[in-house]
């Protein structure tokens, strides 16, 4: 279009066609700005364009239009038709850009996060379920650990009671008959031979003690 | 003595074993609990790189959230195959259902991106 343009602005000034110069000018001002205005919504997708860009095609038409009784070379005509075709064309590509745009915020903006938020709270749901289960069961598990350290802190203290008894029991068994019989083989070396030789029928290492002191008794 | 030494011990035993239970119970829990946060993930990262696609329309973030949709989706397996409860089997089903549809708009916006930036260069 700015170019058809650029070449209308010749024309008129080789043919000194004051008004259609001017016309032009405006016409190529407008086109400028339509160029401008579709660049930045596309690329700024920004609605406020929409309206200036609506303007600026009324205002290029509105100088096409107007350009139309000032044509008088077959030349200035040609590119009048190129560029109301091209203006046409221009537009409907802008609708159709447009609309696409209108689709591609709708579904970023209305249909993707409505997805969005399905995906995030049936991934939330369970997430959430499964650490309060992790934290009951946790809490669960630690009385149990408590518990467990209890009862083995009296097992522990049982069988140390216990241990203690049976050393204690073993220690008394072997002193007791060995003290009874230290106090035996004191009475015969002082002549006593009436005293009985206990721990005789131990059937261990004590009783074989005991029968050897019964000699001396003999 | 004996006889509290024995049921002590039996009583410690059954406890062990509740133990060992509940820390079985625990990890379903938790790998639970990792599943699903991973599709939570995956899929933010996925919905980030699309919302930069969508603002740069680069070819990078394009593939970032094209990769991050096949991770998804493996990681929808995984949790479709880990997740035993089935009310929360039926919530990742839901879940993958919306993301295909999710996908499926997000390639409708990436044609009609291609399309403008034809119409700009």
């Amino acid at each position: 279009m700015i170019a058809d343009l650029h070449e209308f602005v010749k024309e008129a000034e080789a043919e000194s066609n004051d008004t259609l110069l001017t016309l032009s000018f405006e016409a190529r001002q407008h086109a400028f700005l339509i160029q401008i205005y579709t660049g930045r919504f596309l690329l700024e997708q920004k609605q406020e364009y929409g309206a200036k860009i609506s303007k600026e095609f009324e205002l290029f038409q509105n100088y096409l239009d107007r350009m139309e009784a000032h044509l008088h070379t077959e030349r200035e005509r040609e590119l009048h038709v190129e560029l109301s075709t091209l203006r046409k064309t221009y537009h409907d590509i802008y609708w159709e850009l447009r609309h696409d745009q209108e689709e591609i915020a709708r579904l970023m903006d209305e249909a993707m996060p409505r997805f969005s938020a399905i995906i995030i709270k049936n991934t939330e749901q369970p997430e959430h379920e499964a650490a309060e289960r992790e934290y009951e069961v946790r809490v669960r598990a630690l009385k149990a650990i408590a518990l467990v350290e209890a009862e083995l802190l009296i097992i522990g203290g049982i069988g140390t009671v216990i241990g203690f008894i049976i050393a204690f029991s073993i220690a008394r068994g072997i002193s007791q008959p060995v003290s009874a019989t230290t106090s035996v083989m004191d009475a015969l070396t002082h002549g006593n031979f009436s005293v009985e030789v206990p721990a005789q029928d131990r059937g261990d290492e004590i009783s074989e003690m005991a029968r050897a002191v019964q000699i001396y008794q003999r | 003595m004996i006889a509290v030494f024995i049921v002590v011990l039996v009583l410690s035993f059954w406890n062990f074993m509740t133990i060992a239970h509940e820390v079985e119970d625990m990890e379903s829990a938790a790998i639970e609990l990792s599943l699903a946060a991973d599709i939570e993930i995956k899929f933010l990262k996925m919905i980030s790189a699309a919302r930069e696609f969508v603002q740069k329309e680069d070819t990078k973030s394009e593939t970032e959230t094209r990769n991050y949709s096949e991770q998804l989706l493996g990681a929808i397996a995984a949790a479709k195959k880990g997740i035993t409860i089935e009310s929360h089997q039926t919530l990742i089903l839901e879940a993958e259902e919306a993301f295909k549809s999710y996908f499926a708009d997000f390639e409708i916006v990436t044609k009609l991106k291609h399309e403008h930036a034809a119409y700009i260069t």
